[in-house]
């Protein structure tokens, strides 16, 4: 990096704080997801810069939330034992504090004009100007439709039109909306989240009575435990243990429009910041940073391990953001307020963040370049990177940044154009190659005609096939096709041979094997770089004999006719269809994009399902049951497996059992006897 | 570069400080009782009860903040404080302490009832005591402890008790000699003895505690044997109350940090507890530490103790003193207590562990922790020795002290080392990752890669140059331990590797193969025997879940690495190999068992010094972040922390140990790749004199992506060059304007400069501002440093 421009950038740093205790290490790691799901390190995103236990001559004694005003210069902390809201500048110098007719002051929201809204958990919502004149004051909504819950505000936010927007403790309809006309007015409910619905819940519910089910925790939804707003007037809410709802952006209608693709389950506060980007902070100091589309591009900080380090949290609760990108947290157990400062790294995140949204892609690649050169696995920006170069059409680099950070959508979109441009420039000559081999073929097999120059190939052939073992093998391709006679062939005609069958099944795992790791980027479920190859060879092999075998019991006690042998050998030869297909599904799998992705799942169906009949009617066959019957076995066997991975399931949790309590019997034996 | 090193953490931490919380409670003070029991805390001296009482300040109901004096109960003003401090003409007498020894500078006072001690400057009269005389509010057992010039724990049964001379019932008869005394020391309550001998030399005070001079008795006090758990040598030498005077408390943290003497006013409720050389591995318990999504670890490890010293700073009397350990220091920690946490003085303590509980698990599944608490078989067997260095006047400060210590160390035997400014680039050789059922070579950085490196920078003019390669080793960088010359084909091979030696033999690069002599990787190697075990008879095992090719490491018993250190160093030497960097044994040790039986930390420390000073008798070493004790065998410190580990107490970081070294031993940072401020960072470097690293490959970071060096996310040369060379030629003019001479004096002035002057007159200021300043008459521009001759 040039001198010049790395200097200029420390001087946009404005820094607030003039401190010359500089940290070189900070305490906590900082983390990044990728399109994997993977975490991995990266560069320190946020420094710790200052902390503040006391504004003034005032000690916290619990904060609760804190709202940095939109021109950046007044911190107003909510300090709820204490009943005020504390003001100060940024530095954490007094200013003023309010405190008529504040009890429990939880929440706070200040507007462009200073006007203070606070949400005192004792019942209310106080209002007051910049000098502490109460302008209004709102109590329990009247409004029939509010409801019985009691009003327990804790937090609020409030839109340009002065709707407030309350989170009630123990309300679990949604965020309270309350308009301040007429001494306020209920609106109604917005944002509500949805009742926890597990398949557990669902049974209980079907078979308990209204009895029991009183008696059972209450399924209700969860109330956010925070909320925010940003400019255009979008609510964002966090709620603990909602997973990927734990972070919602709720449009005016309350439609949620983000996923995060991280969360911790102890969301407790939430903020935006200046590239519409998100943070949401965890109760254990957990500061995440997302874009706007909740992809996760920092997480960092942490619960204080008891050693007492600066940047770590105890119990923190609310978080905000100021103009220059500093964060503040408050952290109600070691009742301060926490500032966390950006790093040249994450400034130049956010400057790329900002020119890639507006979609000036061009002048986003330079602090992307930057960021990779500081980061050169930092997921979110590689994808940005091959986003922006796909605009500028250099199709094999957006396609490498695009694998890089698994963005299946601009790997397609890459790809379709690279292969594009293959076919645009060999398609005269891949015509061309296959009129040469037509030609090659015919020529020769007039040759052969005349002369029979492959009279030697042809009778060495002909002597391989008439091998027993080969001939069972071509079978395979026969019962694929005919499977009932097939199937009379396996039975009566012993058409087949363990050896046969463990030749298919060997080709089957194989065959497996490839379709998981080498079917196309786009397709694949793993990770790359990632074998498990005993696991997968395991696991087909185990499937195939405990299903064969559970199958075999059934058909033993139903009056079937198959031996073992006959329904391996039957069942290895259901496999033919995936076996011969598959390989020229793992072929295209790697030159198709999404938009022929239908093809590819076509495709699979087709194979799935002739094997499913195959397999039906050599049990049906085989057996010589009845198609009623075969269900019945095939329901059976069904059944059996279930009980066998419950018998299997047992057995280990015993023996797990025992052998702990050796281990423990020895352990403790060796210890009393060494003393 | 702590922050990307695997290290398992000692997490009990966090339920003993749990426990520790203390009682500092409003302006009427309440303390905790310290003997209240504790059965669960095996590893830190504490003892106190939790409270739920909460520190506050002000009282809100209040309309107005306090005014008036501003000072707590029991705090008198600064001007009396400092008045009190400075006795003009003792007379054989100060606060019922006699005189019993004295040197050129110093008197020793003694009161012989608590063995509480009194140093007085004789030019200035300034005093440091040793004991509180009384204090309000405290409870009994805290008064007792704080009376006692030499207080213990004492361990009965599975309790930890922290007890002072008087609630031990302590008998003590004097031997007077003529430049101090022998005390006697019987703790009639628990049955044990020990002698305390405490002279005043030339050179400062010196406290001797002789390993054979302690007795336990096999009498059982309440049913229960007593043994010695530890012991404080004058903890509160030199102790403040509140904010009375002006001061600060130095403690070895990184590269050095301060707390200052002001009133915290309840800010802090919990003491420091600073282990020596790190944490003790032997000791170490699998714990709760708050995971990422349950799994990812996101708190880095702290720094370690380098050195075994601490210091107090009076500025107001201009008196301070360094404390060093100089012995007993393998198996110790400094105790630091703030003002508020349980007591309102300020305090910093040495404390010698003689023997701990631990927890002897009888669970399978060692985080069930289901156990019985028990003692260790064996009680360290070390003197401990304490040595004081008073300093007076302009040499009161932190960079006084420093300099002490450096003398200090030169005089015993820490020799100037060559020290030419090098940019130290270091390479990543061979990584692995996993493929299909096997393990696949990902090759970073060949022989010939570093060559082509050299020729490149050569062209800029960056000549000088230090170079640690790591994961040359056949299996990759993971591969440990190496137990012979086996170097990785991929990178060319033993004989690129003895082929680049011998190319770089007349020129400025020093080239290192590292080496980690105590790591075990258990994938790669056989660890059923030779590894440690812990006092719980557990396996020591470093674990990382979130790395996908190995992630296990063990540690090998001091004698394994030793065996396995020589015959690689034999290999070597039957090679061109000249430079070693030696890594692991340098900054890890423990107390463990092994074939049931149990060796101290001492034993391991001095195991591992043997094991360092055979290398460097036959070969250039550098170590990485090595404790004080191998200093004299590095040719250059590599990994020098420059910052601290960011406690809440530390007031300001000090570049202490940089002010020691610097023109000593050559030091290096930690990466620059990972430095999140880059430009602060580089002020850092001018100003302590630590030279920068880089940890570099040929290949782009992202084939790393699926190996364990997954964390290493920035490496590619080409992205490095323009600031290698940025800083290579900065950096080379400072140094050539200071060689060999030492930091003097170093001033930080309200404007963000930081202004270093060397021995030869030469300073180096720094602006850490914005904006442009001018100090002393020279101009600064904002985030870059000018050399003043």
């Amino acid at each position: 990096m040039k001198k010049g421009s790395r200097f200029l950038l420390m001087v946009l740093l404005v820094c607030l704080f003039s401190t010359t205790v500089c940290f070189a290490e900070v305490p906590y790691k900082t983390y990044t997801i990728d399109g994997y799901g993977s975490v991995s390190e990266t560069q320190t995103a946020y420094t710790p810069l200052a902390s503040f236990s006391k504004i003034g001559e005032y000690s916290l004694m619990g904060p609760t939330d804190l709202k940095i005003t939109d021109d950046g210069t007044e911190i107003y902390v909510a300090d709820p034992p204490s009943g005020r809201v504390y003001v100060s500048d940024l530095e954490g110098n007094f200013l003023r504090y309010y405190d008529e007719g504040l009890v429990t002051p939880t929440g706070i929201y200040v507007t462009e004009d200073r006007t203070l809204y606070v949400a005192d958990k004792s019942g209310k919502i106080v209002v007051f100007d910049v000098d502490g004149n109460t302008l209004a004051t709102y109590e329990t909504p009247t409004h029939p439709l509010y409801g019985s819950s009691p009003f327990r505000p804790t937090k609020i936010a409030v839109n340009n039109g002065g709707d407030m927007y309350i989170i009630s403790e123990g309300n679990s309809n949604g965020i309270i909306q309350i308009s301040p006309t007429d001494g306020g007015t209920f609106l109604g409910y917005f944002g509500t989240n949805a009742a926890n619905v597990s398949a557990l819940r669902i049974i209980q519910e079907t078979i308990l009575s209204d009895a029991q089910l009183s008696k059972l925790s209450a399924n209700i939804p969860s109330t956010p435990s925070n909320l925010c707003i940003d400019e255009k007037g979008l609510i964002y809410t966090v709620t603990p243990g909602l997973e990927n709802s734990s972070l919602k952006k709720l449009n005016i209608a309350g439609i949620n429009l983000v996923t995060p693709d991280a969360y911790d389950g102890k969301e407790v506060g939430v903020a935006t910041g200046n590239y519409n980007n998100i943070y949401v902070l965890s109760s254990d100091g957990y500061i995440y940073e997302y874009n706007g589309e909740g992809e996760l591009l920092f997480v960092f900080g942490g619960r204080d391990d008891g050693r007492s380090r600066i940047g770590l949290s105890t119990i923190a609760a609310a978080i905000d953001v100021d103009l220059n990108d500093n964060l503040y947290i408050v952290d109600t157990e070691a009742k301060k307020v926490q500032v966390f400062q950006s790093t040249e790294f994450t400034d130049l995140l956010h400057e790329a963040l900002s020119l890639y949204d507006s979609g000036r892609y061009t002048e986003s690649k330079e602090p992307l370049t930057q960021v990779l050169e500081m980061n050169s696995l930092f997921d979110y920006a590689n994808k940005a990177m091959g986003r922006a170069i796909y605009q500028e059409e250099d199709y094999e680099t957006a396609l490498r940044y695009a694998r890089l950070s698994k963005d299946l959508n601009g790997y397609s979109d890459s790809w379709w154009e690279i292969r594009n441009v293959w076919l645009r420039n060999n398609l005269v000559s891949a015509v061309l190659v296959i009129v040469a081999i037509v030609a090659v073929i015919k020529i020769l097999s007039a040759l052969q005609k005349k002369r029979g120059i492959f009279n030697g190939v042809i009778r060495a052939t002909e002597k391989i096939r008439s091998k027993t073992l080969v001939k069972q093998l071509a079978y395979a391709k026969y019962f694929m096709k005919h499977p009932i006679d097939g199937s009379y062939g396996v039975r009566w005609e012993g058409k087949s041979s363990y050896v046969c069958a463990g030749i298919l099944l060997a080709i089957f795992v194989v065959e497996i094997i490839f379709n998981k790791y080498f079917c196309g980027f786009l397709l694949k479920t793993v990770r790359e770089g990632r074998y498990d190859l005993v696991g997968d060879i395991g696991t087909v092999l185990l499937v195939f004999f405990v299903l064969t075998a559970c199958c075999y019991l059934m058909c033993t006690i139903n009056d079937g006719e198959s031996t073992f042998k006959q329904l391996v050998c039957g069942f290895a030869y259901c496999l033919t269809p995936f076996l011969m297909i598959v390989p020229f599904i793992i072929l295209l799998g790697n030159v198709v994009t999404y938009n022929e992705a239908f093809l590819m799942e076509f495709a699979n169906l087709f194979v799935y399902v002739w094997c499913i009949i195959l397999v039906f009617l050599a049990i049906k066959e085989i057996n010589n049951y009845s198609v009623k019957e075969t269900f019945k076995i095939i329901f059976l066997t069904a059944f059996t497996v279930l009980i066998v991975c419950l018998l299997a399931f047992i057995l280990y949790v015993l023996c797990r059992q025992v052998i702990d309590f050796v281990v423990d019997l020895v352990r403790e034996a060796v210890y009393r006897i060494g003393n | 570069m702590a922050t990307k090193k695997i290290r398992l953490r000692l997490a009990a931490l966090a339920l003993v400080c749990a426990m520790l919380i203390g009682a500092f409670a409003t302006s009427t003070v309440t303390y905790a009782d310290p003997t209240e029991e504790s059965t669960e805390s095996t590893e830190e001296p504490s003892t106190e009860e939790p409270s739920t009482e909460e520190p506050s300040e002000s009282d809100p109901s209040e309309e107005e903040p306090s005014e008036g004096t501003g000072l707590e109960e029991g705090e008198i003003s600064h001007e009396d404080a400092v008045e009190q401090a400075i006795v003009e003409n003792p007379n054989g007498t100060i606060l019922d302490h006699e005189l019993v020894a004295e040197n050129s500078d110093y008197e020793l006072y003694l009161r012989e009832e608590n063995i509480s001690i009194i140093m007085r400057d004789k030019e200035t009269g300034a005093i440091m005591e040793s004991t509180v005389l009384d204090s309000e509010g405290l409870n009994a057992t805290w008064l007792d402890f704080m009376q006692s010039g030499i207080a213990f724990e004492i361990l009965e049964g599975s309790n930890n008790r922290m007890v002072g001379l008087g609630n031990a019932g302590a008998q003590i008869t004097y031997e007077k000699a003529e430049n101090g005394f022998t005390a006697d020391i019987d703790l009639t309550k628990y049955h044990i003895t020990l002698s305390v001998t405490v002279t005043l030399e030339e050179d400062g005070l010196k406290v001797v505690v002789p390993s054979d001079s302690i007795t336990e008795s096999e009498e059982l006090v309440a049913g229960n044997r007593c043994y010695l758990g530890s012991l404080y040598v004058f903890p509160f030498l030199g102790y403040t109350n509140l904010g009375e005077r002006e001061g600060y408390m130095i403690y070895p943290d990184g590269n050095g940090a301060m707390i200052s003497l002001e009133d915290n006013e309840g800010k802090f409720s919990n003491p420091l507890y600073l282990p020596i050389y790190g944490d003790n591995y032997g000791h170490f318990s699998t714990s709760t530490v708050s995971l990422l999504w349950d799994r990812y670890k996101t708190i880095n490890d702290s720094e370690f103790a380098m050195a075994p010293i601490w210091g107090m700073v009076h500025s107001d009397t201009g008196m301070a003193y360094l404390g060093i350990m100089e012995m007993g220091d393998a198996d110790a920690q400094i105790v630091l207590y703030p003002n508020g946490a349980s007591t309102p003085y300020n305090w910093i303590s040495p404390y010698f562990y003689y023997r701990r509980n631990y927890m002897q698990l009888y669970s399978a599944d060692e985080t069930t922790a289901q156990g019985a608490i028990v003692q260790e078989e064996n009680r360290n067997d070390s003197d401990v020795i304490v040595k004081y260095i008073f300093t007076r006047g302009d040499d009161a400060d932190w960079v006084g002290l420093a300099k002490e210590y450096r003398n200090y160390l030169t005089e015993s035997g820490l020799e100037q080392k060559e020290d030419d400014f090098k940019v130290r680039l270091d390479f990543l050789g061979l990584e692995k990752e996993n493929w299909l059922l096997f393990k696949k070579d990902v090759v970073m950085t060949t022989v010939d890669d570093i060559r082509d490196i050299y020729a490149d920078l050569e062209t800029e003019g960056v000549t000088s140059l230090l170079s640690v390669y790591k994961g040359w080793q056949k299996g990759g960088v993971q591969n440990f331990p190496i137990k012979s010359y086996s170097a990785a084909g991929s990178l060319g091979g033993k004989k690129a590797i003895d082929a680049l030696f011998e190319d770089l033999k007349d020129s400025s690069i020093d080239f290192y193969l590292y080496q980690d002599a105590l790591r075990a990787n258990v994938d790669t190697t056989n660890t059923t025997f030779n590894v440690i075990k812990k006092m719980n008879e557990r396996r020591y095992e470093e674990i990382d879940r979130t790395k996908e090719v190995y992630g296990t490491f063990v540690f090998q018993t001091p004698a394994q690495c030793e065996k396995l250190l020589k015959s690689s160093l034999s290999g070597y030497a039957k090679g061109e190999v000249t430079g070693l960097a030696l890594a692991g044994i340098t900054s890890k040790s423990f107390s463990f068992l092994y074939s049931g039986v149990q060796y101290s930390r001492e034993y391991t420390l001095e195991a591992f010094e043997s094991s360092v000073k055979m290398a460097a008798d036959q070969m250039d070493v550098v170590l990485e972040e090595p404790i004080s004790r191998f200093w004299k065998y590095a040719d250059a410190i590599v990994d020098m922390p420059v910052g601290s580990s960011d406690y809440i107490y530390t007031t300001q970081d000090i570049p202490f140990f940089a002010v020691v070294l610097k023109g000593v031993i050559p030091m290096y940072s930690d990466y620059v790749n990972f430095e999140a401020n880059k430009y602060e960072f580089f002020l850092d470097l001018a100003v302590t004199g630590i030279y920068p690293s880089w940890y570099l490959t040929k290949e782009d970071s992202s084939e790393l992506l699926y190996t364990d060096s997954n964390d290493i996310y920035s490496s590619r040369y080409g992205v490095y060059k323009e600031a290698i060379v940025d800083y290579y030629n900065q950096l080379y003019a400072l140094w050539e304007a200071v060689d060999g001479a030492f930091i003097d004096e170093y001033e930080e002035y309200e404007s963000g400069v930081v202004a270093v002057t060397y021995t030869n007159g030469v300073s180096v200021y720094a602006n850490y501002s914005e904006e442009s300043v001018t100090e002393d008459g020279v101009s600064i521009d904002a985030l870059s440093f000018v050399v003043v001759e």
